[in-house]
């Protein structure tokens, strides 16, 4: 069954590690539906949430993504929590 | 100093001995730093060559292995060793030249965006923008390349950063790598109640046990437990092939008796394996009444393909140290060595005059050293080994077993070779393998490599004309290779001894060649066309439901 979900993450500012995260959501059975994320004042990390589509698990996605060298935090917001905001 | 020999100190820092390269306009300041180096060089033919080489190094020790090539079409050459690394998980650090900072994106003289290209295959890689810089990536590339499951990483190194000047200094490496975490207590609890409950347990193991260095523990665990043991491809050489309840390697073709065990089992204590469609077949089918042990260095394996009823993350060491324990299964271990003996395969008709090849290899086995090591190409010699080769560590059989990479082996063999002096290396490889970097043999030759090739030549692509045979009624698609060069004479034009066989009674003469000869040889083995491997499991059917060579 398809599902959203929304994750927020902060990773290290490197030369693509945009990129390898999106390689990893695209490879991994998501698509990306909404990307809202910026660079840190001081230039270092990116931060910022992403809402995501699949059939797939999300906890699984999520281990992946953590596996990601510059990736510093991941997490998943609770469905209770989106409607909430 | 300049950044191309701060880049190689940095290396030597690190304890490179050897880098498996090949020259090119981009990467011209690091070579010429390479000449005041005590790194040895090996001018390998190939790119590919260089970075399965590496990866001989790395498979065969623990070490990184480390290859380098220029930027462009040098630098793509590398991608298929670094997606074969990847997902084999075997530390390796590539180093790619690049065009000057200033010419990047301006689609210059031999640009590839090679950090875009590899980003899927690799665990982390890096530009380097500053020469200032390259003390930390260095270290960071061998560290990440080291840590918890082992993989790739790559620098692209653009060439006005190995002209720059710098002040920096190597940084030392630390006097060993870290331990992953050790596993949570609560979920070793949970998977010893498991274990002491089953009544009828397997252990299904893969790379991931000699990759945690965890071969000596994962040995006592089997020991103690007197489990059932089958093997991936990968984890071949775990448990020593005489244990008693060693089963064979599981999956497609896999040894009957381990697919068998695998299915009937209420318990599966996965030991770094990760449940790759090789070795499961038909997923929801495989192993259907049995819960899940799963081990894994890695939290992303755990769930991923299989749910695990209990995961354990985290460093397989501890864990199975933790696990180690006696439950009462005889009537199953029992029934397991009924399974062994009732499968166990059968020689061919001993009147037969030409060479069945899983004969050669059970010879081969017997009469080669126990340190030997076997690096393999791709197709049915490489199924062959993994039956019928007695392997006594998995760091002895090196072999594309994620990737499936076509080309592997001679360059592995030679890797390993250099990283084990006075080991005896064979390379076992057909022709449709032999042929795809065939231009090692000039390496081979320059550098007096003392592997030994015991190509098996069916005049085929073995593999897909087995499939095309049994699953595409037999309609012969590009496989035929009966073109093929005479392998020994082009051997011997690249200097090499070889000698070509064709009859059962040559056997004897040609293992003569490969466990006494010093130096590099070629044996060249002629096989029938039609042989098969069996068993075999048929794509996307469960796991017993195999084929042989009466049923299918």
């Amino acid at each position: 069954m398809t599902m959203m979900h929304t994750i927020t993450i902060t990773l290290d500012a490197q030369s693509a590690s945009l990129q390898r995260l999106l390689g990893v959501i695209r490879r991994r059975g998501f698509d990306v539906l909404r990307l809202d994320i910026s660079r840190t004042c001081t230039d270092g990390e990116f931060q910022g949430r992403l809402r995501l589509r699949g059939t797939r698990s999300i906890e699984s996605l999520i281990r992946h993504i953590t596996n990601i060298e510059e990736v510093q935090q991941v997490a998943l917001i609770p469905a209770a929590s989106i409607q909430a905001a | 100093m300049n950044g191309a020999k701060l880049l190689i100190r940095c290396l030597e820092a690190e304890g490179v001995d050897t880098i498996f390269g090949y020259p090119g306009g981009a990467i011209m300041p690091v070579y010429d730093a390479l000449l005041d180096s005590t790194i040895r060089h090996i001018l390998c033919r190939h790119e590919q060559g260089c970075g399965f080489a590496a990866q001989g190094v790395a498979r065969s020790t623990g070490r990184v292995g480390v290859c380098m090539a220029t930027s462009g079409p040098g630098a793509t050459n590398l991608i298929t060793p670094l997606a074969d690394a990847h997902i084999d998980s075997v530390p390796i650090v590539a180093i790619t030249g690049q065009v000057p900072s200033s010419l990047i994106g301006t689609d210059a003289f031999q640009e590839a965006d090679i950090l875009g290209m590899t980003l899927p295959v690799v665990k982390m890689s890096w530009i380097v923008e500053s020469a200032d810089d390259i003390p930390t990536i260095v270290r960071d590339a061998f560290r990440i390349a080291q840590e918890g499951r082992p993989g790739p990483v790559l620098i692209d190194f653009p060439k006005n950063v190995g002209q720059a000047t710098t002040d920096k200094e190597p940084i030392p490496p630390p006097a060993r790598v870290d331990r992953p975490p050790a596993p949570d207590e609560s979920d070793v609890a949970r998977a010893r109640e498991l274990i002491a409950q089953a009544k009828r347990p397997v252990v299904y193991a893969g790379g991931g046990v000699v990759l945690a260095d965890a071969i000596e523990e994962f040995r006592t665990f089997v020991d103690r437990g007197q489990f059932p043991v089958v093997h991936t491809l990968k984890g071949l050489g775990g448990v020593l092939p005489d244990n008693e309840g060693f089963l064979g390697m599981l999956g497609m073709h896999g040894l009957k008796a381990a697919n068998l065990a695998v299915q009937e089992s209420d318990l599966l204590i996965c030991v770094g394996a990760r449940f790759d469609d090789r070795a499961t077949g038909k997923l929801d089918a495989f192993a259907p009444n049995a819960a899940v042990i799963h081990l894994d260095v890695d939290p992303a394996e755990l769930g991923k393909l299989r749910r695990a009823t209990v995961g354990v993350a985290g460093d397989i060491r501890p864990a199975l140290t933790a696990l180690t324990m006696t439950p009462d299964i005889e009537p199953w271990r029992r029934h397991c060595r009924e399974l062994a003996e009732t499968h166990a395969w059968c020689p061919p008709p001993s009147e037969q005059d030409h060479i069945d090849a899983p004969s050669l290899l059970r010879r081969l086995s017997e009469r080669a050293s126990e340190d030997t090591i076997f690096a393999c190409d791709v197709g049915q010699h490489q199924m062959w080994v993994a039956q019928h080769v007695a392997l006594n560590n998995p760091r002895k059989h090196l072999t594309s077993g994620g990737l499936g990479s076509m080309g592997f082996g001679l360059s592995a063999a030679m890797g390993a070779a250099f990283a084990n002096p006075g080991t005896p290396v064979v390379c076992v490889t057909g022709d449709g393998s032999l042929m795809m970097n065939i231009q090692e043999l000039a390496t081979v030759r320059r550098y007096n490599i003392p592997v030994r090739i015991l190509l098996f030549d069916n005049t085929a692509l073995g593999m897909v004309r087995q499939w095309q045979e049994l699953f595409f009624d037999n309609r012969e698609s590009e496989v035929d290779l009966s073109d093929n060069p005479d392998f020994a004479q082009v051997a011997e034009a690249f200097g090499i001894p070889a000698v070509s066989i064709d009859r059962a009674d040559q056997m004897e003469l040609a293992i003569d060649h490969i466990v006494s000869d010093t130096g590099p040889v070629l044996v060249h083995v002629k096989i029938p066309r039609g042989d098969n491997v069996w068993p075999l499991v048929p794509p996307l059917a469960p796991n017993d439901r195999m084929l042989d060579g009466a049923t299918s």
